[in-house]
């Protein structure tokens, strides 16, 4: 290696532009570097403030959600309850002008009866409506299980409707044919509700003209029928206006609509939600001034037609068989006004009526009168009704005596509930309010395996 | 202390007295950094006071002097290299009253730790200025000299009377400026 030498000037002067050439360098890229952290910086402060008012967003909406849930829930349960409350002394009206139609009265106190009932029967649908409506939005309205006769069903709908269409002067007609002539195994009285609905609202919504409904019933995989239906009418039809807003609970197609035709606004609501639950659909159709086409579907099992009960079916003969003997009957209820309601239907015929106001009673008078048949409210103070038919279901057993039918008669039952009663050893449940004929219908039915056994 | 101080220094030492003499006051002192500066370093303050002090003594001037020219050597350096500071500051004033929230701004840019003098100006009227200068150093003399140069630069001269209000350490001057009136 050579050895170094002095420095030249020249060299001098290059090593000392090199050094400051570096050090402006070091500058602007310390310069650069020092505004790049400042933007780094700017954008994180950003972030966090944007993430900050999200946060805060999403708070604020998950508060604003949790206050209008508890407001609808609020708002679900007080319908729930205030129907409750007013169907209780419904039942009692009902019941009372249905006892009084019964007595001897003058044409025109039964012209004014037949106004009451009418208003009541309509005061009693929009009730259960709004019942109805309080289950689907707390997700408790559940199906009940039954065989029951599809032709039966429609019959009875073509009998009901038919009259009222033709007191408007429309037609209705019916088209179903041998696919409908099938046992089926369902919830009956929530299909009729649907029907019902459908039906209603034809007639309601049609000045002039003509009401089709058509019926086929399919076979799909896994044993399960599926029940198309089509609604066809001739009248009002739907504006789009109407269309937004048909299976909104309370909204009806027009304001207007509300002070021409009344109803509470509920029906379709409730009728999407139970063909729902039977694994189907409901579509509306239909332009304003055209006619409405009203089509769903239902999908239920298929039943083996039951071999008992099934002549007690017609009023007809289940009244025969009320008067066939003195049977005992044992009316188990703690509101007066609904003990008398049950005993007013009763009273037409030859029976015993024994009334109790609590479980206790209950019981005592079952062992003292031995009573054919049972009719049992739930919820009574001292002992309810579920404790009451167990403490006889015991004693019947340890003194080995026939079981006495036990049928839960009760406002407000779920079906889980009345799952409960049949453990309980009840054999069947009616909701309140109960009409006549259904209720000798039911006492019939059990009192004709009595007979079957004696 | 910024390196570049140290650097610009030995430039004007260079400058004015020659390389040789400049050599030489490096080779008389005891220097912590050798005497080998770069820019973008810093710096011991003792070893400036050492560099002036040993200079004042080589050229049989006073301290506060060469501080004084120091200023003014600084000040066109400053014009030189960052001209972009004074392209939208139309006077000296101006230029004075800008240095506490602008100039000091940009150079934390550069040296986050710099220990910075203070510079509070008020301006009581269109020709009169006071500004309080507060520093850990004794460097009076220098901002004496930064602010004739700054005035000169503006083509405005004035009369510069230096208040010192320092008793000792730290340093505490008020330069009250009056302009000459156009």
């Amino acid at each position: 290696m050579a050895q170094a030498g002095p420095v030249t000037r020249n060299r001098y002067e290059r090593e000392r532009a090199a050094r400051q050439s570096a050090e402006r360098l070091l500058e602007a890229k310390s310069r650069e570097l020092f505004d790049a952290n400042q933007r780094l910086m700017q954008q994180a402060q950003a972030l966090e403030l944007a993430v900050t008012e999200r946060t805060r967003e999403a708070e604020e909406a998950a508060q604003a959600r949790a206050q209008a849930e508890a407001a609808n829930d609020a708002k679900s349960s007080f319908l729930a309850s205030m129907s409750h409350e007013i169907r209780t002394p419904l039942h009692g009206v009902l019941g009372m002008m249905s006892a009084l139609d019964s007595t001897a009265l003058t044409n025109e106190q039964r012209d004014l009866l037949e106004v009451m009932k009418e208003a009541g029967y309509v005061l009693r649908t929009v009730v259960n409506d709004i019942l109805d409506l309080s289950k689907i939005e707390a997700g408790q309205l559940e199906l009940s299980n039954a065989a029951f006769y599809l032709p039966n069903v429609l019959k009875s709908l073509k009998q009901h409707f038919g009259l009222s269409a033709s007191a408007k002067g429309l037609t209705l007609l019916f088209d179903t044919d041998a696919s409908c002539e099938r046992w089926l195994f369902g919830d009956e009285f929530r299909l009729r509700q649907v029907f019902g609905n459908l039906l209603s609202n034809a007639v309601k919504f049609t000045a002039h003209g003509t009401i089709l409904l058509k019926a086929r019933v399919r076979q799909e995989a896994g044993g399960v029928y599926c029940l198309d239906v089509l609604v066809e009418d001739t009248g009002l039809g739907l504006s789009t206006f109407a269309r937004d807003g048909l299976f909104k609970p309370f909204a009806q197609a027009d304001p207007k609509i509300a002070h021409r035709f009344g109803g509470s606004g509920l029906g379709l609501t409730i009728t999407r939600r139970i063909c729902h639950l039977m694994g189907g659909a409901i579509t509306l159709d239909g332009e304003e001034g055209k006619g409405t086409v009203a089509e769903f579907q239902v999908r239920l099992k298929s039943a083996e037609p039951p071999e008992a009960r099934t002549h007690c079916a017609d009023l007809a003969s289940a009244e025969a068989l009320l008067e066939a003997r003195n049977w005992t009957i044992l009316v188990v209820d703690d509101s007066a006004v609904n003990r008398k309601v049950v005993t007013q239907y009763l009273k037409r015929y030859k029976l015993t009526v024994l009334e109790a106001e609590d479980g206790v009673n209950a019981v005592d008078l079952w062992r003292r009168a031995k009573p054919d048949f049972i009719l049992m409210d739930i919820n009574m103070p001292v002992m309810g009704g579920i404790a009451a038919a167990l403490r006889i279901r015991e004693e019947a057993i340890e003194r080995a005596e026939p079981r006495v039918p036990i049928v839960a008669l009760t406002a407000n039952a779920m079906s889980h509930q009345v799952n409960d009663y049949l453990d309980a050893g009840l054999d069947a449940h009616i909701a309140k309010p109960v009409g006549r004929a259904e209720l000798v219908r039911v006492i019939g039915s059990f009192l004709s395996q009595r007979v079957s056994r004696c | 202390m910024k390196g570049v101080i140290f650097v610009e220094l030995l430039r004007m030492a260079e400058a004015n007295a020659g390389e040789e003499l400049v050599d030489e006051v490096l080779d008389s002192l005891t220097l912590e950094s050798g005497g080998a500066y770069s820019a973008i370093g810093s710096y011991s303050c003792g070893e400036l006071f050492s560099l002036v002090g040993a200079f004042s003594e080589r050229l049989d001037a006073p301290a506060e002097d060469l501080q004084k020219m120091f200023g003014h050597w600084m000040f066109s350096y400053f014009v030189e290299n960052y001209g972009e500071f004074f392209t939208d500051k139309k006077s000296a004033f101006d230029m004075l009253a800008s240095i506490e929230n602008e100039v000091h701004v940009e150079v934390r840019k550069l040296y986050p730790d710099a220990e910075l003098p203070s510079f509070e100006t008020l301006q009581t009227s269109e020709t009169e200025m006071s500004m309080t200068y507060k520093s850990a150093r004794p460097l009076q003399s220098f901002c004496h000299g930064l602010i004739e140069a700054c005035l000169s630069h503006y083509g405005t001269p004035g009369v510069i009377s230096v208040d010192d209000r320092s008793d000792g350490h730290p340093a505490h001057v008020v330069f009250l400026i009056g302009l000459e009136k156009a």
